[in-house]
């Protein structure tokens, strides 16, 4: 025993005490997207059995390239951070599969085995807005994932490091790196630009499990999200929200500091499964130390929520056996109802994207987009001073 | 033939009847060398003092004694012959009596002591020159030679005055009748007797002018047999205390009682609690209570108050956490009465569970420590009970800020005394109501309590036995009333507890005149218990066993051999599904990616040691005390030697060199060496300790120390190259310089300046660069200082100034889509530091004291300035933009204290 239990116990509990008692008011919310960024990675299916092919794809979202072709189009210029007019488009996206990877200390890289030739270890999925791979190109004997488990468990690590379960099948792992157009890496490698240019390169990854045959009757389906709605109205491509004034929440002058928020609410419609019936799974837990026959579970699900300006009440909801009655598949977009002077350099150009990713907690992924029209942030600049007073978003027609 | 010369010459001496008489001769020659020759006195070389007569001192005689003596060619004194006497002294009134005295007749004494004397003079020759010897020749002398005995005229004063007062005393009161007049005599508010005071009692009622005079005796009583009837006047004038005045009406047939109660003006210097051994570690400070309750922002705490020592780094947020010597916290160990606890904070840090009350002193230990003490490599924290016998019950009551307590001490009967605290937070009471706007559902808003018990029997004069029992409980648990966006395995509330409780038992025996042993055994169960949601938990159930027996022989006035053991088992289990913790060097990189560890082990790991110590005075001023021990641990199944050399060296009363050496070893912690989530097979990690110093007293309570230390540590724990495990390939260095000006309480005023230089380094790896350690702070000063004002008040304040923590930076942050999180992609470790630290804090304290009891009152003020600190770094969700993590803002402290 060491000297302090106590002392060692904190040392155990520090990472939640810098993340669950930090709060930091002060930084952006990961629900606002402000630059380059991977909101979510899907693979279809998001298990992949013997003979089918896995298609990935990726919702990936650079607003400064919105702002830049509403300026460019309203001939009033861009913004500082916007790219350049010459170079906009969409990221380039450089997808790889790892059999293994190396841990976020080193950006998700393959790892290597020594015995396994690198074209096994590691596969170059191509640039394109998706990738897709063939079960039978990764796995090239039915015995490859014993044998490749087997050498997890005996290669450099000791005997009693836990290795990945492999009761299902072979996890692996997907990278997708996400270039921002236009980019000039400058003899740089990838992950070197990335570390130097954070926003305007991201990392990611996902993991993909590659099923047993005898597995195939345990894979996992992805959840589906049927639309977003406000109300009755599906949002489905430019809605326009009309500003409306006159508004008494706002009791005094004092309050005009202060965020005094206008919503939009918002609605995901989720279902999982073909003709489920039910939006979450049953599925068999990973058994454990604690519990070595785990009795079947259903999924939780959770909805992460992300927009291009406001603020959202709630940026992840996370709930079992979803339905389209739960709260959890209920949000709000939020915006000040006054604004100042220097709240207009805030404003997007273009207009309001909001984005819902659905998760299973089990690799299944849907995500879905909706753009929020809102007249006096379209407008010109000019516009926009011109109605700041007040505006009111609660008003929604198609 | 000699030629023999007579002289007349006269000495006088005069000897002032003092406790230091001075001495001063005069001789002059009367007699005319004859014509061509010259003739050169003796002089006095040296002398010792005459004796005055007791009895004649006493009666106020003193006296002049002529004497005829020769001084021979070698300057020795023979033959002193007394010629005359003359004696004088005062009457009661003062008036000068004389009387010339028959030199034959020495009936007061002084004859004889001027001859014992004189006869001890030495003296240089005279000194005859004449044509014949110009150079000169000793020849022997015969000279007059007078010895004064002189008292001085403030003790001719006194005696004249306690003349009167016996004369007057003689009339007040009547030895031979019945006491009716008694009382004691007690400290203002604390009650503590005082001794050898003399009250004055003049009759005022009638004006009879009679006076007396009377002196308290141990216990502070005073009696008068056969007072006079009538009105009183008591006064008592001692120094250090307030003049005290009181009236009190006697009847002579009736036993009249005061107490009377004097208040202290001012602190006398503070002195080690009594059966504190002298000095003998080459670095030990030690801290009295009296000073711990006045040191700004520590809340009276009296263990975390060594982190304002040399040597001890600051804790992050105020906590509890003791850095010495640039070692982390877990390497260091905290004791009671030499027994190890397991916890002494409430909630890791908040507060320690035993109240400065109980306690005598805290000693801190910080490298290079006795043997007695082992399973260490940092430093030593032990805190000492009571150990002067309790005879009188005392107590005092708390109200601050945070919590509230008690405690109570005072004998039961002849043999036994007792002390009894507890103490409990209100937080929860506070914060409850507070839940809805928090958005909160507080099962147990955070509450701590504690308490203790101690009973001591003196069963002999060999034999004292105690029982001392303690507990401490934490508990906070909450719930989160919108639960939708937390993910569902932290789903469920936040929940903290830790309870322990713990018994020693202790036997003190002396076996022999020079031999003696201490037994101690201890019992202490512990639950410590962590969950988050129903995902993420930690819990522990520790029964830690362990026991002391030392045994000492004085073999000598210059050497003493002690040995013994302190052997530890512990039972338990832990189960725990959490993130792998970060090690030395490393930073959290985000929750939702982290490994998660799902650990349910049982153990039941035990340590057995020898140790011995000597402690050998070769020297009169040097002291050398070598020692051994030799540990074993069941768990990992290893055991290491220690050997530990000491020694002191009193250059002069003013200064002391010092010098030490130590090594030390410690197991890896649980999880290190879990068979579940680390290496079972680890090494014991070393660290030798190299101490030079030096202690320079100016005064009895001003002294100044400064050390050069340097620690070498080898088979650190460190990840090794595989992904997850650990081995003992990492080394360290930590060294530097520690300087300490400390005025110990004393005249009103406390204070000290305690600056350390370090630098602690380690490398995780061969080949691998050295980096800083996490608890690495280049410069740590502290100040402090507190001054007692009139009318009982009382100010201090504390600066302290301390180099930035170290940092590993978080350079980017990579986007793993299974979970919806960023995880850190972390820098060089420990590559960058937090900006400065810098506090102010100010105390002040008022006490009104009455004559049982005394009220205290104190506002301390921490972070007077509001300055923001940083501890920390808070990260954006994906890394890319941080905000510093700034520490406690300027918080007040109020507190409320009754003693008796």
């Amino acid at each position: 025993m060491p000297s302090q239990p106590s002392a060692l116990a904190l040392r155990l509990l520090l990472p939640f005490a810098l993340f669950v008692g930090c709060n930091g008011n002060m930084l952006e919310q990961q629900s606002t997207v402000s630059k380059l960024r991977v909101l979510a990675m899907r693979a279809e299916p998001p298990d992949l059995a013997p003979g089918e092919t896995v298609t990935l794809d990726a919702l990936v979202v650079d607003p400064r390239h919105d702002r830049c072709t509403e300026f460019g189009a309203a001939g009033s210029g861009s913004p500082a951070d916007c790219l350049s007019p010459e170079v906009v488009g969409p990221p380039t996206l450089h997808w790889e599969l790892c059999l293994f990877d190396q841990g976020a200390t080193n950006l998700y890289r393959c790892g290597t085995i020594p015995d396994l030739p690198p074209d096994v270890t590691r596969r170059d999925l191509g640039t394109g807005a998706t990738a897709s791979i063939a079960y039978n190109a990764i796995v090239p004997a039915p015995s490859f994932i014993e044998q490749a488990c087997g050498q997890l468990a005996s290669a450099d690590l000791p005997d009693f490091v836990e290795i990945p379960s492999c009761r299902r099948g072979l996890p692996v792992t997907i990278r997708l790196t996400a270039i921002a157009a236009g980019a000039d890496l400058a003899g740089r490698t990838t992950d070197q630009f990335c570390l130097d240019q954070p926003a305007d390169c991201e990392i990611a990854k996902k993991s993909l499990t590659l099923l047993l045959p005898e597995k195939v009757g345990e894979r996992n389906h992805n959840p589906h999200i049927e639309g977003l709605f406000n109300g009755a109205t599906e949002l489905e491509s430019e809605v326009a929200i009309v500003p409306a004034c006159g508004d008494d929440s706002v009791p005094n002058e004092e309050d005009y500091d202060h965020h005094d928020p206008r919503v939009v609410p918002l609605v995901a419609v989720v279902t999982v499964g073909e003709g489920s019936g039910s939006s979450a799974e049953l599925f068999n837990p990973e058994p454990s130390q604690a519990d070595a026959s785990p009795a079947p579970k259903r999924e939780f699900l959770d909805i992460a929520w992300h927009s291009t300006f406001g603020g959202l009440r709630g940026a992840t909801y996370w709930g079992e056996g979803l339905t389209t009655d739960d709260e959890i598949t209920l949000n709000q977009l939020e915006f000040k109802q006054h604004m100042k002077d220097y709240d207009l350099s805030e404003l997007p150009a273009g207009p309001v994207r909001i984005f819902a990713v659905l998760r299973d907690g089990r690799g299944g992924v849907d995500f879905r987009e909706a753009e929020l029209s809102i007249p006096f942030i379209t407008g010109s600049g000019n516009e926009v001073a011109a109605d700041q007073q007040c505006f009111d978003v609660q008003g929604v027609a198609k | 033939m000699q030629l023999t010369c007579r002289l007349r010459l006269t000495a006088q001496l005069a000897l002032a009847a003092l406790a230091v008489p001075s001495f001063a001769a005069k001789a002059s020659a009367e007699e005319p060398a004859p014509a061509g020759e010259e003739l050169i006195e003796p002089e006095l070389l040296s002398s010792v003092e005459a004796a005055f007569p007791p009895a004649a001192f006493a009666a106020g005689l003193q006296a002049d004694v002529i004497l005829q003596i020769d001084i021979s060619e070698t300057g020795a004194v023979t033959n002193p012959v007394p010629v005359e006497a003359a004696y004088f002294g005062y009457d009661d009134k003062g008036n000068l009596v004389e009387e010339t005295a028959e030199i034959t007749a020495d009936k007061h004494g002084f004859i004889a002591s001027a001859l014992a004397a004189v006869t001890q003079y030495k003296f240089k020759p005279a000194i005859l020159k004449d044509a014949k010897r110009p150079e000169g020749v000793a020849i022997p002398v015969q000279v007059t030679w007078k010895v004064g005995f002189v008292i001085s005229e403030q003790e001719i004063q006194r005696q004249l005055t306690e003349k009167e007062a016996q004369r007057d005393q003689a009339v007040a009161s009547d030895p031979t009748a019945p006491v009716n007049f008694q009382g004691q005599l007690l400290v203002r508010g604390v009650r503590d007797p005082l001794f050898g005071v003399k009250i004055k009692l003049r009759q005022t009622t009638p004006d009879s002018g009679l006076a007396l005079e009377v002196t308290t005796d141990a216990e502070g009583r005073f009696a008068v047999p056969g007072l006079k009837s009538g009105t009183w006047e008591i006064k008592v004038d001692e120094p250090g205390f307030r003049l005290y005045t009181t009236t009190e009406k006697v009847e002579a047939a009736q036993l009249t009682e005061a107490t009377l109660y004097i208040e202290r003006t001012r602190e006398g210097l503070v002195t080690r609690t009594t059966g504190e051994p002298p000095p003998k570690e080459v670095t030990r400070r030690i801290l009295t209570v009296r000073e711990i309750q006045r040191i700004p922002g520590n809340n009276n705490d009296a263990i975390k108050v060594v982190q304002n020592l040399p040597g001890v780094a600051r804790s992050a947020f105020n906590g509890g956490q003791v850095i010495i010597r640039g070692s982390a916290p877990e390497d260091t160990a905290f004791f009671v009465d030499g027994m190890q606890l397991l916890a002494i904070y409430h909630f890791g840090g908040l507060r320690s569970v035993f109240p400065s009350e109980l306690l005598s002193s805290v000693n801190l230990y910080p490298g290079a420590f006795s043997s007695q003490y082992g399973r260490v490599t940092g430093g030593v924290i032990d805190v000492r009970t009571k150990s002067e016998r309790l005879e009188r019950l005392r107590g005092h009551a708390d109200v601050n800020f945070i919590d509230s307590s008690f405690y109570l001490e005072g004998p039961i009967g002849k043999d036994v005394d007792f002390q009894v605290g507890a103490r409990r937070s209100y937080i929860d009471f506070l914060l409850e109501p507070l839940s809805k706007t928090l958005g909160l559902n507080f099962t147990t808003a955070p509450r701590y309590y504690d308490w203790q018990g101690k009973v001591r029997w003196y069963a002999s004069p060999n034999h004292t036995a105690s029982l001392f029992i303690y507990g401490s409980n934490d508990l906070l648990d909450f719930v989160r009333e919108d639960q939708r966006d937390i993910p569902p395995d932290l789903r469920g509330g936040i929940k903290i507890s830790t309870a322990f409780q713990g018994a020693i038992a202790r036997l003190d025996s002396k076996l022999a005149p020079d031999l003696t042993n201490q037994f101690q055994f201890q019992y202490q169960p512990q639950q410590q218990g962590f969950s988050l949601g129903e995902g993420l938990y930690f819990n522990l159930n520790v029964n830690f066993f362990s026991f002391r027996d030392t045994v000492e022989w004085k073999a000598s006035d210059t050497f003493t051999l002690r040995g013994g053991t302190d052997p530890k088992y512990f039972t338990g289990d832990i189960k725990l599904k959490l993130p792998r913790p970060p090690k030395e060097g490393e930073t959290p990189v985000g929750l939702g990616n982290s490994e998660v560890l799902e650990v349910t082990e049982s153990f039941n790991p035990a340590i057995y040691n020898l140790y011995t110590e000597a402690e050998w005075k070769p020297a009169p001023r040097l002291l050398l005390i070598p020692g051994l021990r030799y540990e074993y641990y069941d768990r990992v199944q290893r055991g290491a030697p220690d050997l530990r050399l000491a020694a002191r060296f009193n250059l002069t009363d003013e200064l002391v060199l010092k010098a030490a050496y130590g090594r030390h070893h410690i197991s890896p912690t649980p999880d290190e060496t879990s068979s579940s989530l680390g290496n079972p097979n680890l090494n014991l990690e070393q660290a030798d300790h190299y101490v030079l110093g030096a202690e320079y007293a100016f005064t009895p309570y001003l002294s100044f120390t400064a050390e050069a230390f340097y620690k070498d540590l080898d088979n650190l724990v460190t990840r090794s190259n595989g992904p997850l495990i650990y081995d003992n390939a990492a080394e360290g260095r930590i060294y530097g310089g520690e300087f300490f000006l400390r005025h110990q309480l004393a005249n009103n005023f406390f204070g000290w300046v305690a600056y350390t230089i370090s630098q602690s380094e380690r490398k995780d790896r061969p080949g691998e660069d050295w980096r800083l350690f996490d608890f690495d702070q280049t410069h740590i000063l502290n100040l402090i200082a507190s001054y007692d004002l009139p009318s009982n008040w009382s100010v201090g304040a504390r600066y302290r100034y301390v180099t930035g923590s170290p940092e590993t930076p978080i350079v980017a942050g990579v986007f793993d889509s299974d979970s919806n999180n960023y995880v850190g992609v972390t820098g060089a470790n420990n590559s960058t530091r937090n900006k400065p630290f810098q506090q102010l804090d100010v105390r002040v304290d008022k006490k009104w004291v009455y004559d049982t009891w005394t009220l205290n009152t104190y506002l301390d003020l921490q972070n007077a300035t509001n300055y923001e600190n940083e501890e920390g770094v808070n990260y954006q969700y994906d890394f890319e933009g941080s905000l510093p993590v700034t520490g406690i803002p300027i918080f007040p402290s109020f507190g409320l204290r009754g003693e008796f």
